[in-house]
């Protein structure tokens, strides 16, 4: 039963990183839209496993996605271990502590789509705002970032809810 | 004296925390997508042949475009020609052949893209030529509408170009109608450039265009770039001028790889002199 749930999570990772690469190679966006489903890969992940492990499978998953796609090797691994540093924390602000006790894998229909969305947001933040500055800083004026952190942050929280909807919304 | 797991916890998990972000800090700061490149050499090639039946795909789907462009090429190689004919009519035959055989500065490889990004802070190319064909590292990659990239890495049959739409890349740009040169750098937006380091008494007008400036081993001198779009004043002290490149990185796909034949004279001096 628990193989069966471990190999049913797996696979779901396993189709979103490739969904991520096809993101990065393939998808034209602009200079101004980061699309990327990595936080919601950490997001699926469950979060009983404890912080080292969850940080150690980010950063490889990051890795993996650095290495087959488009783009420079380090940036999605840094964003990702910052991502699942923040897992824990932001789920007990955004999910009662009580209540995330009890989840290892917070849904949409567990937890309610506003507390689902503020969660996926605040991740979602963290994960673009790391990518970002790690890409642009040093180089490329505020309001380039800043503009660039915006529209990512939208067209990511559209694509994320809508993975988690129809992807995401059951028990594995 | 009694350890508290807690504690012994939450430091372990900063000092993974601290260990992961700096390999990646690591990786990025000595990383660029050409090592990657190397490092992912088997697969690339076998990802090289699905990336070659895309771009059929797209060339096939932009045939139009594209022939547009060739026309354009056509028209100004021939507006080229008629203006060298009415040179060549003053001189004498035994002149002419005795002028056109010696062998120019630069020759030219042909190449067809196979890859191109466009979409990321730090874009490439891929060529369907390799060191087979001639091609070397540090060689440049030019089109009739511009500069297109420099040659970082080299295999057998493929060749890794660092593109333009590069934010650490730069080019030695001129103004044409003054000569006066300056470090030319994409802006990170579209096909939107900037002229840095122009001495501010420089007489620039909106429209003016920019080419190369030759003063590097690796592109011709003269190759159009794009019309200054903006002039702006930095700190007093220099101009900064806005650029509309013609190159549109977006309908790229023939290409030419240039071959300075003095370029290893002047590596050698230049090594010399340092």
């Amino acid at each position: 039963m628990r193989w069966n749930k471990n190999r049913s999570i797996f696979v779901l990772i396993a189709v979103m990183m490739v969904i991520q690469i096809i993101i990065c190679d393939y998808i034209y966006t602009g200079p101004y839209i980061h699309l990327t489903l990595l936080p919601l890969i950490i997001l699926s992940i469950p979060t009983e496993i404890g912080y080292p492990k969850l940080a150690l499978i980010s950063f490889a998953v990051g890795f993996l996605i650095d290495l087959v796609s488009d783009g420079i090797l380090g940036l999605n691994s840094a964003a990702a271990v910052m991502t699942a540093t923040f897992v824990k924390p932001i789920s007990f602000i955004t999910i009662n502590r009580e209540r995330n006790d009890k989840l290892e894998r917070p849904t949409l229909s567990d937890v309610g789509f506003f507390r689902y969305f503020r969660y996926s947001s605040y991740l979602t933040l963290v994960f673009l705002v790391t990518y970002i500055l790690f890409d642009c800083a040093g180089f490329r004026p505020a309001s380039f970032i800043l503009m660039r952190i915006a529209l990512s942050y939208v067209a990511n929280i559209l694509m994320i809810l809508f993975v988690s909807i129809t992807l995401l919304n059951k028990r594995y | 004296m009694r350890r508290n797991p807690r504690l012994i916890k939450i430091f372990l998990s900063i000092a993974l925390f601290l260990l992961l972000e700096g390999i990646s800090v690591i990786l990025i700061t000595n990383n660029s997508i050409i090592q990657k490149y190397r490092i992912m050499g088997f697969t690339r090639s076998a990802q090289s042949f699905f990336w070659k039946q895309g771009e059929s795909v797209r060339y096939f789907l932009n045939y139009k475009k594209e022939n547009q462009l060739l026309e354009a090429e056509n028209r100004i190689l021939k507006e080229r020609i008629a203006t060298l004919k009415k040179y060549l009519d003053d001189v004498s035959a035994e002149e002419a052949i005795a002028r056109v055989s010696g062998t120019g500065d630069y020759t030219f490889i042909p190449a067809t893209i196979i890859k191109n990004s466009i979409n990321k802070q730090h874009n490439y190319i891929i060529l369907n030529v390799g060191s087979k064909n001639g091609v070397e590292e540090g060689m440049g990659v030019i089109t009739s509408w511009g500069i297109v990239g420099i040659v970082e890495a080299v295999s057998p049959r493929i060749s890794y170009v660092s593109s333009f739409l590069n934010t650490s890349q730069s080019v030695s740009a001129k103004i044409v109608s003054n000569d006066v040169f300056g470090p030319m750098i994409w802006t990170g937006v579209a096909n939107k450039a900037v002229v840095r380091e122009i001495p501010i008494h420089t007489e620039v007008y909106l429209g003016d265009t920019i080419s190369t400036s030759g003063y590097s081993a690796i592109f011709p001198p003269d190759i159009p770039l794009g019309i200054v779009t903006s002039v702006d004043e930095v700190n007093g002290v220099a101009l900064e001028l806005g650029v509309e490149m013609f190159q549109n990185f977006r309908a790229l796909r023939l290409v030419d790889v240039v071959i300075n034949n003095y370029g290893k004279e002047i590596n050698t001096i230049e090594n010399e002199m340092e």
